[in-house]
């Protein structure tokens, strides 16, 4: 099924229809906001708690929404708040205790782990390894291909900044790719 | 240094094939969301009941209980009792400032059926938010 738009979404919902666009609005951003808090918290369940929490505030909220910033901006403008807020509210004792893990487990030999999952496991660790703002940034410009005007909206800053960030947070994610990648 | 363009192309197809799926637990929590928080208003509203059961009750207890003041003040006129008697005055007062009207509709008489008849709801209303199906409804979703 092609993911709903905005506009099919609020027609909808504004013609009474709760539910149904609550559904295609899960169907149409629910992933790639898990991905998104997946790849900024490094986490897994921290991701899905973050994932419920936003989808309660979008529920909560999208009576309010006033079409200022296209529903999806105003979407993941929640979802970085949420990821922030929880980034914040982590403890510190709980990064420390991530990152010993993370360096006591050697990475498993290929026969216990494909090509992908250990893709997917160094791209999160260089995505972690990013500064929060660039970590955000980056993952809205490649699971959301969100466009640098699209990013400063959702992230409420100067599109140079984000420029910036942009530029810092590629170049970092890829030196820390393997060579093959390069 | 590499160009942005560049850059794009490296890391583009290494992000797609790293796109998890959502887990399907995450997905049916999502889905229920609708209904779930329509509960959860459900469950305030019911919570709130016995609060404004209370509430009336508290008017209607200090109402009775200004007038057993007057009455104690008349007849005791002791330093504790008149005390007692004050603190149980003001309040009465505050809230026969708010309900006037109620001051004169309301004699000592017709002061204890109302006041049963309040605890009797404040009562109804807590047993009832206690039975389950009621209050055991499914409590909202905790946050994150």
């Amino acid at each position: 099924m092609a993911a709903a738009s905005d506009a099919e979404i609020l027609t909808l919902y504004r013609g009474g229809q709760v539910e149904a666009a609550f559904r295609l609005l899960v169907a149409a951003h629910g992933e790639k906001v898990y991905n998104i808090a997946l790849f900024t918290l490094n986490d897994e369940n921290l991701a899905a708690d973050a994932s419920q929490e936003v989808f309660i505030k979008v529920y909560r909220n999208l009576s309010r929404f006033k079409g200022d910033a296209s529903l999806s901006t105003w979407l993941y403008r929640i979802a970085k708040n949420v990821c922030f807020d929880l980034l914040k509210k982590r403890h510190p004792e709980r990064l420390e205790e991530d990152q010993e893990r993370q360096l006591a487990s050697p990475a498993p030999g290929p026969e216990a782990e494909t090509i992908q999952d250990w893709e997917h496991r160094r791209l999160r660790d260089a995505v972690a390894a990013l500064p929060e703002v660039q970590r955000m940034a980056v993952n809205l410009y490649y699971f959301q291909q969100y466009s640098y005007e699209e990013i400063a909206e959702v992230m409420d800053q100067p599109l140079g900044t984000i420029k910036s960030h942009l530029h810092r947070g590629k170049s970092a994610l890829a030196a820390a790719l393997p060579e093959r990648e390069k | 240094m590499l160009r942005p363009a560049e850059l794009d192309a490296r890391l583009q197809p290494i992000f797609d094939r790293a796109r998890q799926p959502m887990p399907p637990d995450l997905q049916a929590r999502l889905l229920e969301i609708p209904a779930r928080q329509a509960v959860a208003t459900l469950w305030w509203t019911r919570r709130l009941l016995p609060l404004a059961a209370a509430l009336g009750l508290l008017a209607v207890a200090a109402t009775a209980g200004g007038r057993i003041a007057d009455f104690l003040r008349h007849l005791l006129g002791g330093r504790i009792a008149g005390a007692i008697s004050e603190g149980t005055y003001r309040l009465y007062s505050l809230v026969m400032e708010q309900w006037a009207p109620w001051q004169e509709a309301l004699p000592l008489a017709y002061a204890a059926p109302m006041f049963m008849v309040f605890a009797a709801a404040a009562l109804a209303a807590l047993w009832l938010s206690y039975q389950p199906g009621i209050s055991r409804l499914p409590a909202p979703i905790p946050a994150a």
